[in-house]
């Protein structure tokens, strides 16, 4: 036990270091459907660090596992392929935005509607580990325009 | 006398010029009209029009409520249909979302919506049950569709509409019915017929679509009145 709440004080050492080395806006979950079983998130993720950062993993309460996604639109066929991680290059920001990467959020563990809130940790490179929040929206037609300028990689 | 003769011919030239120019202005009117009439195809922004169009025979297909979906249950509408899976979580739902936009713009045209009706092919039958798909198609709208059926019977379905899919196995799986399923991202259009009609290419943008369904709509009214 007492292992165990070392390793909680270690991560919350990390964890108040690691705020500085992404920045992540505009995070949030499409609702969808309440039997779906896996929902997108999306958010901007940027390092401003002088060193490349990968997100290697994410985990949360409230999916039984993510999984990072990128849909890849050609020759008339829509295709998702899982990453192994997530690189975000210093100096860069990376967008998860629909028609391109994103985090694939499998198994809710409850019904989320829009206006929920949900937290997601970030297992990075560094070792470090990022929390954040994402609000849970309705879709919109906005999204849509971000298709014509999301990233090939 | 001379100079008389001079403005004559000249009045003469005059005239005819005039007459050649309302000829003219006349016959680029009337092959305009002409261009209005049906007989011309209509010019799409983001879809291809099938003329002629192409009869499809589904069979064994089931709707939500595991009713029979065939030929017969396709008449009398215009249906866009689209090919996807529930576990889904980016295209699928988007589009889901913009055939919901379309049809609240259409509540504008309460004759064409009348006519109008969504449909989602469940190309997952393994994962979406008719009960599931209900569920989810309805959260999007209560009139729309969800299509499922064996294997064998979406795989010819697809054929006819000219869809392919493939399921694709991660390399890394979480849990055993992980996999995902490549498909066509089009969105294809059956007339009141049953036929193909339309082909609506990705991306897919809600106010695009109906602004070229309702000319395809016009036109093909049109034609058959």
């Amino acid at each position: 036990m007492k292992q165990v709440l070392f390793l909680f004080l270690l991560v919350f050492v990390f964890t108040s270091h690691a705020d500085n080395s992404l920045n992540i806006s505009q995070a949030w979950v499409q609702e969808g459907p309440p039997n779906a079983r896996v929902l997108a998130g999306f958010m901007d993720i940027e390092n401003m660090t002088p060193q490349d950062i990968s997100i290697e993993s994410a985990s949360s309460d409230s999916f039984k596992h993510i999984e990072f996604h990128q849909t890849i639109n050609e020759n008339g066929m829509a295709r998702m392929r899982q990453q192994k991680q997530l690189l975000i290059k210093s100096g860069s920001t990376l967008k998860l935005e629909y028609g391109g990467y994103h985090l694939m959020l499998i198994k809710p563990t409850s019904k989320l509607k829009a206006g929920d809130k949900i937290t997601i940790q970030f297992i990075l490179s560094n070792k470090q580990i990022k929390s954040i929040e994402l609000m849970v929206k309705k879709p919109t037609t906005v999204q849509e325009g971000h298709e014509h300028h999301h990233h090939h990689h | 006398m001379a100079t008389d003769n001079k403005d004559n011919r000249n009045f003469h030239k005059l005239i005819i010029g005039t007459a050649a120019v309302i000829a003219l202005l006349a016959g680029l009117f009337a092959s305009q009209q002409f261009n209005n009439t049906p007989a011309t195809p209509p010019k799409l922004n983001n879809a291809t029009l099938l003329l002629p169009p192409k009869l499809i025979q589904p069979n064994g297909l089931i709707d939500h409520n595991s009713q029979p979906f065939n030929l017969e249950q396709m008449k009398g509408y215009w249906s866009f249909v689209f090919f996807g899976y529930t576990n889904c979580p980016d295209i699928c739902p988007a589009t889901l979302f913009q055939f919901k936009t379309m049809a609240k713009m259409l509540d504008s045209h309460p004759d064409v919506k009348a006519k109008t009706r969504f449909i989602l092919v469940s190309i997952d039958p393994e994962r979406d049950n008719a009960k599931h798909l209900k569920e989810y198609v309805q959260y999007y709208h209560p009139d729309f569709i969800g299509i499922t059926g064996k294997n064998k019977d979406l795989y010819a379905f697809s054929r006819q509409m000219g869809v392919i899919y493939q399921r694709h196995e991660p390399e890394k799986k979480s849990e055993p019915d992980d996999y995902l399923v490549d498909h066509s991202s089009a969105i294809l259009m059956l007339n009141p017929k049953g036929q193909l009609q339309v082909i609506y290419s990705a991306p897919h943008q809600a106010e695009g679509i109906l602004k070229d369904y309702l000319t395809v709509y016009k036109y093909i009214t049109g034609l058959n009145s």
